[in-house]
């Protein structure tokens, strides 16, 4: 049988979605301070939940990239995925407008950096992150892709008599 | 007469498949959903205990007694008129011991003069970045000193020996050289050790990091002229500094 070509799509969504997802979350998860201070330099949030989200993002990373690489419940992960992208992509944009110079914490790291450094890397982040924003979104959409356990599990049943 | 027993036969079979198949993806769904939620829940959880500090652990939590401007007063007798520069500062970061170096003197000077209310905030960042707790330890070794008096110099004699190769400092250094070359001996070096074997100055440590954080700073060296953060790149010269607090005053 062929496959919709859209289902390759999907495929490609879920693996660069999820494995980035869990490269960064991987890098951080080692170094919760930092992870910490990734969130405080973007002084967003108040003082306490800079603690809440440096040590609760990287696990979620890596939770949200297995489920994407496996392809289980691939249309709330792709969902999830998509808006920590937008949320990615608002602290990044924000952090700019406001002439922070500092280092995303994408993948690790993370904190001020020099003003040339930070205004090479933020479009290069924001583009990647609008990248990444479109895989989840598409998977959101259509979650249907080829070696997941989502077929396995949920549309097995469903034999055709 | 057989062929309907065998479609019932074939149905009933095709339905238990199914049961057995909706059971075992239940029971995935069910265990990866509690899996997930648990290990956000521990994650969430240890980040809100570490956001709240240490202030559980430290009973005897001591704050300095010139305490002031979220920080420690240099001169606590400064004229309200005087403009307020607070300096922030992490032990272990070098550009803060260079800082220290060029313009140290002038600003202990204008302190003494009361041409300013002089106030240090000691973070602790650096910790994280080096992933060591010299930073913290110093901090609150700095806090506990405050109590013999003897703040300023401590802060000085700290930096004079940051280590050049991120090594941090050491117990010895902090708990015994440093206040003994101060002077500090008796009950009064016996209370000040105390106080930092027993960190009793980490909770007033954790408060500077939260009021740094709060006032705008996030790296090191930073100064503020009343409430004001001075950009580092115009800090070329000691003229320039005492410009910058003129023009902010």
């Amino acid at each position: 049988m062929t496959r919709d070509w859209r289902d390759w799509v999907g495929l490609a969504a879920r693996l660069i979605l999820g494995s980035v997802l869990l490269i960064a979350g991987l890098l951080k998860v080692g170094n919760l301070g930092q992870s910490v201070l990734a969130v405080q330099a973007y002084r967003l949030l108040p003082y306490e939940m800079t603690f809440l989200v440096g040590y609760a993002l990287p696990i979620v990373e890596i939770v949200l990239g297995l489920l994407l690489i496996v392809g289980l419940f691939t249309r709330w992960s792709g969902l999830a995925g998509a808006l920590l992208m937008v949320v990615f992509i608002i602290g990044i944009s924000s952090a700019w407008s406001r002439g922070l110079s500092l280092d995303c914490g994408c993948f690790g790291g993370g904190g001020e950096i020099s003003v040339e450094e930070a205004t090479a890397a933020y479009p290069v982040d924001i583009v990647r992150d609008i990248g990444l924003a479109l895989s989840g979104i598409w998977l959101a959409v259509r979650p249907e892709s080829p070696f997941g356990l989502d077929s396995r599990l949920f549309r097995a049943g469903k034999v055709d008599l | 007469m057989a062929t309907p027993n065998r479609r019932e036969t074939l149905r009933q079979q095709q339905e238990a498949a199914q049961a057995k198949h909706a059971r075992f993806t239940r029971a995935i769904v069910i265990s990866v959903v509690a899996l997930v939620v648990a290990l956000v829940g521990v994650f969430v959880f240890v980040g809100i205990q570490a956001g709240k500090g240490k202030a559980e652990q430290v009973a005897n939590a001591i704050t300095p007694p010139n305490a002031a401007a979220g920080g420690i007063a240099i001169n606590p007798g400064a004229p309200e008129s005087a403009p307020e520069v607070v300096l922030y500062v992490d032990y272990q970061c070098p550009a803060c011991r260079n800082f220290e170096e060029l313009f140290g003197g002038e600003l202990a000077k204008m302190a003494e003069d009361g041409e300013i209310r002089f106030s240090q905030v000691t973070m602790t960042f650096m910790d994280k970045n080096i992933g060591n707790d010299s930073s913290t330890k110093a901090a609150n070794a700095a806090v506990c000193v405050d109590r013999a008096g003897v703040y300023a110099d401590y802060n000085t004699a700290v930096f004079a020996n940051q280590a050049s190769d991120g090594s941090g400092y050491n117990d010895e250094l902090l708990r015994d050289l440093i206040p003994t070359e101060l002077g500090l001996s008796g009950e009064t070096l016996t209370a000040f050790q105390a106080c930092y074997d027993g960190s009793l100055g980490s909770q007033y440590v954790e408060d500077m990091n939260k009021y740094a954080y709060d006032s705008g700073v996030t790296s090191t060296p930073s100064l503020t002229v009343n409430g004001t953060v001075i950009d580092n790149s115009t800090l070329t010269s000691l003229d320039a500094l005492k410009d910058q607090i003129k023009a902010l005053s």
